[in-house]
């Protein structure tokens, strides 16, 4: 019965951290930049936003369960079409009944009606996290991204509505000055970067271990921009930072592991063989011809002997710290993935 | 010579002029993005350029049906996601047939064809009425507006990434975020 | 930048508040003509902006919490430039706005003014423009030193977006040199922007190069494609002393954080600037649409700093280097380490062979010497739980 309570609270747990990383560590508007478009160019009044807000949460949830129950065996290159279909099902009905019956809203949203089939967000979290998880967490993560993606759509459009047009929500708020600029994308990308430094600022307060910066990964930006054709086929190419082998990842950070590949016939090391004194003497032809050398070459080659053996020994410690290193990685790595087949982790 | 002028007008009109991301919006997400990303940005606009004047070919060749361009718009837009979704397919299968690459960089060529930017050229185009080589130099130029944006974008992308004075909650998206907004108020000079 | 002293104030830092001390001067010169040319309004006008991006400044200071010493100048300079830019009849709120803008949005999300990707007095410029459109353009009528502010008058950028041109003659010529034709507040004083061009060529020449370069290309751009059928010295004149032309080569061309770090990719980038901008002019849809391209300009800079090395420049980089002399003794190897030193495997000469043949790379050289060991960088896999310790 203690197991079954413990399993229970651990599946609260990892539900309440996939929620929160899901919403708020990694907002995909704010801190990933997925689904921008539709908010930037659309959102410039509160109705349309909560239009905005309303379809892309139908969207996402039927497209994350749907990819969740069915395609997860179905090959990655079929499932991003089917994602698009999927999108256009959805928004095509929706868009045929507000040009009928709201023409005025289907002006405000014009070409974009139809583009919000192709949110890139749908893609992302298909295939991040519904194409990984069960129905069940799909939904969950589906629910989480769709309230916050909704919540900063709404406030941008909210913000955006009263500092553009001096309205809200159609009625006129009589503001002695309004700035049109906000009615543009410029608009919509500086009250987004404003809230994505509010939503920074808060999850430092808040949850000041978690690292919001992983969220956008930087760390190729410095790189050639000379990419050839066969790079882009033959190389890996992460556009959404998903996992690698199928793991769900939330976590923008590539990082480097070291691992000893198992060797099928032990060999011996140098310092293992120069411990046994295998290895044959080598004369030096150096020393031979500077036996009749002075007493101060002699002196200074004690004392740059004595250095190299000081780096010498250096080295050989840092050799032993760095082989206790791998081997405390590889046993708190298998510690993670026991701890993780008992289901004790959130994400 | 009349038929170049009107495809290198139309598409210097796209890129540069109106720039579809800066002053549209669209695929602002994907160049965003990829500017994070630099050394996919070539292959990767190459193939979004070739999609879009695909499309854009297409659907300004079906326009010319009497037939067809007497109908809804409603059908309209239906009918260029089902070229766009067609295209992609025949790609596909293409590359995946002819071509010795692995199956994972099909989902490198559905970034560049699912994405409102390649979506949004045949709708400009049908609503702004462009003639065919006006339709196929808005597909070039949606391509041009791509990969400009994202290099300007990648330049401003590598001076943050450098300036340690970035006050601890604008690093990363939000000062990028601004930027990218002064950006777009500087495109808007020409609009 | 964490662990920052402030009493060792960086040198970047001082170099910033010698420029912006520079550009002070010049400009309260410029808005003491201005007030004496306007009156009283004008003061006004420069005081709300200057006090605003002061007082914004130091806000956005203790709200950043930032390490980076205080009181660069940079707030008194972007508000004295913002004020300069607009017309005496300008509605008070919007220097007000402009100053918030520069400050808050040019500035804050970038940390110090020496890293603002943009020059704040432009970006809040083309602000104004977008948002308040034709307040920003009306300027008044100025006869003989006397302000007529009911009576609007016809700025030089307005007569060439329409393309009417004037009777060029010397009277004219004088009135234009010494702001007596319609302009903004301190963009009409041509032979005082002159003399602060070469004040700052002579205290800042690295950063008065660009605007010296920026000129160049505008004044042949202006000749070779003319707004006006009016002779080459009559369109020369107008794009010349017209509008913020003049103002944005002393003041944004030479903006410390914008211009690249070496020489003549900056030169290359002033001239480049110069005929982008004027680019803007003929095909932008305002009579002024200069300063939006001196914000694509500003994005540009960096990617001018990729120009290859001139032959002085890696001369100069070379001798930096401080070269070390290989002693002879290296050649003395002591018995004890050599005794130590393995022979070398077939396939480890058979390697180093390749290497000093060029044949492989150091990468592989290391690999063929370290096989033994095998330790491999596997390719990256994330975490499933990758917050911090959760």
């Amino acid at each position: 019965m203690n197991e079954n309570r413990n399993k229970a609270l651990n599946e609260r747990i990892k539900n309440l951290r996939m929620i929160r990383t899901s919403a708020v560590i990694r907002n995909p508007l704010l801190l990933e930049a997925v689904g921008l478009c539709p908010v930037v160019a659309i959102a410039s009044t509160l109705k349309s936003a909560v239009f905005l807000a309303l379809v892309t949460a139908l969207e996402l949830i039927v497209c994350e369960v749907i990819a969740s129950k069915f395609l997860k065996n179905v090959k990655r290159y079929l499932r991003v079409p089917v994602y698009f279909l999927i999108g256009t099902v959805i928004v095509y009905p929706i868009m045929y009944l507000v040009k009928r019956f709201v023409p005025s809203l289907s002006l405000e949203f014009g070409v974009f009606l139809p583009l919000m089939a192709v949110n890139s967000l749908l893609a992302l979290h298909c295939e991040r996290v519904a194409v990984k998880r069960t129905v069940k967490d799909s939904f969950l993560d589906a629910v989480s991204v769709a309230v916050s993606y909704g919540a900063v759509t709404v406030f941008a459009g909210f913000f955006r509505e009263i500092l553009g047009n001096g309205t809200l929500g159609g009625a006129d708020l009589h503001l002695p000055v309004t700035f049109s600029l906000m009615l543009t994308p410029f608009g919509g990308l500086l009250v987004l970067g404003f809230c994505a430094a509010l939503l920074k600022a808060y999850i430092y307060k808040k949850y000041p271990q978690s690292s919001p910066d992983r969220a956008f990964n930087t760390s190729e930006v410095r790189r050639s921009l000379h990419g050839s054709l066969r790079e882009l086929m033959n190389d890996d190419f992460n556009p959404y930072d998903e996992g690698e082998d199928g793991t769900a990842s939330n976590d923008a950070d590539t990082v480097i592991r070291y691992e000893r590949k198992k060797v099928s016939k032990p060999k011996k090391t140098k310092q293992e063989k120069a411990k046994k004194g295998k290895f044959k003497q080598k004369k030096p032809k150096t020393e031979t011809k500077n036996k009749d050398k002075n007493k101060d070459e002699t002196t200074k080659n004690e004392k740059l002997r004595e250095t190299l053996n000081k780096i010498e020994m250096q080295e050989r410690t840092y050799l032993d710290d760095f082989s206790d290193m791998l081997t405390d990685l590889e046993n708190y790595k298998q510690k993670e993935e026991n701890s993780d087949e008992k289901g004790g982790d959130g994400e | 010579m009349k038929v170049i002028f009107d495809l290198l007008a139309a598409s210097l009109y796209v890129s540069l002029v109106q720039n579809l991301i800066f002053n549209g919006g669209y695929g602002i997400s994907e160049a965003v993005r990829m500017s994070a990303k630099p050394r996919k940005l070539i292959p990767l606009a190459v193939f979004m350029t070739y999609f879009s004047v695909t499309v854009s070919a297409i659907c300004a060749a079906l326009e010319l049906l009497p037939k067809f361009h007497a109908k809804s718009e409603f059908f309209h837009i239906a009918v260029f996601s089902a070229v766009v979704f067609a295209v992609y397919i025949v790609t596909m299968a293409a590359v995946l047939i002819y071509g010795k690459i692995q199956p994972k960089t099909i989902r490198r060529i559905s970034i560049a064809a699912f994405n409102t930017l390649v979506m949004a050229v045949p709708y400009i185009n049908y609503r702004s009425a462009f003639t065919f080589m006006q339709s196929i130099g808005a597909g070039l130029g949606a391509g041009l507006a791509f990969l400009v944006a994202v290099l300007l974008i990648n330049e401003g992308l590598k001076r943050l990434d450098l300036n340690t004075s970035v006050p601890k909650c604008f690093k990363g998206t939000p000062a990028l975020f601004i930027y990218t907004a002064l950006l777009s108020l500087a495109f808007m000079g020409l609009k | 930048m964490e662990n920052f002293d402030k009493s060792q104030k960086p040198k970047e830092f001082s170099e910033t508040r010698k420029i912006m001390l520079s550009y002070i001067c010049v400009l309260s010169a410029l808005a003491f003509v201005s007030v004496f040319s306007y009156g009283v309004r004008a003061l006004i006008i420069v005081l709300i902006s200057v006090v605003t991006a002061v007082i914004c400044k130091k806000i956005c200071e203790e709200i950043s919490k930032s390490d980076y010493p205080h009181g660069d100048l940079s707030g008194l300079a972007t508000g004295l430039m913002t004020a300069l830019l607009l017309p005496v009849t300008v509605p008070l709120y919007i220097p007000f706005f402009m100053s918030v803008f520069a400050v808050v949005i040019c500035m804050l999300p970038f940390g110090t003014a020496k890293n603002s990707p943009f020059v704040p007095a432009a970006a809040s410029f083309c602000f104004a423009v977008i948002c308040f459109g034709e307040k920003v353009f009306s300027y008044p009528l100025v006869s003989v030193g006397v302000l007529e502010t009911e009576k609007a008058g016809t700025a030089l950028t307005s007569l060439l977006y329409s393309g009417t041109s004037i009777k060029l003659n010397p009277a004219v010529v004088l009135e234009i040199l010494t702001g007596q034709v319609p302009s903004a507040i301190g963009t009409g004083f041509i032979i005082m922007l002159l003399g602060a061009l070469v004040f700052l060529l002579i205290r800042h020449p690295k950063n008065a190069l660009p605007s010296v370069a920026f000129l160049m290309s505008s004044a042949l751009f202006a000749v070779i494609f003319p707004r006006i059928r009016a002779g080459v010295l009559t369109s020369l004149t107008m794009e010349m002393c017209g509008g913020m032309l003049l103002f944005s080569a002393v003041f944004f061309m030479s903006y410390p954080s914008v211009i690249p770090s070496r020489l003549l990719p900056s030169v290359i980038w002033g001239a480049v600037s110069g005929i982008v901008c004027m680019a803007f002019r003929h095909f932008g849809n305002t009579e002024e649409s200069l300063a939006f391209g001196i914000l694509i300009m500003n994005a540009t800079a960096s990617l001018f700093d990729e120009l290859p090395l001139t032959r002085k420049e890696k001369k100069k980089i070379d001798d930096s280097i401080p070269y070390e002399k290989t002693q002879e003794q290296s050649t003395v190897v002591p018995e004890e380490v050599l005794s130590e030193i393995p022979d070398l495997s077939e396939k480890e000469i058979i390697a180093q062979q390749k290497f000093e043949n060029e044949e492989i790379s150091t990468d592989d050289l290391h690999t063929e010497f370290h096989s033994e060991n095998e330790i491999t960088e596997t390719k990256p896999s994330f975490t499933s739980g990758g917050d911090g310790n959760e």
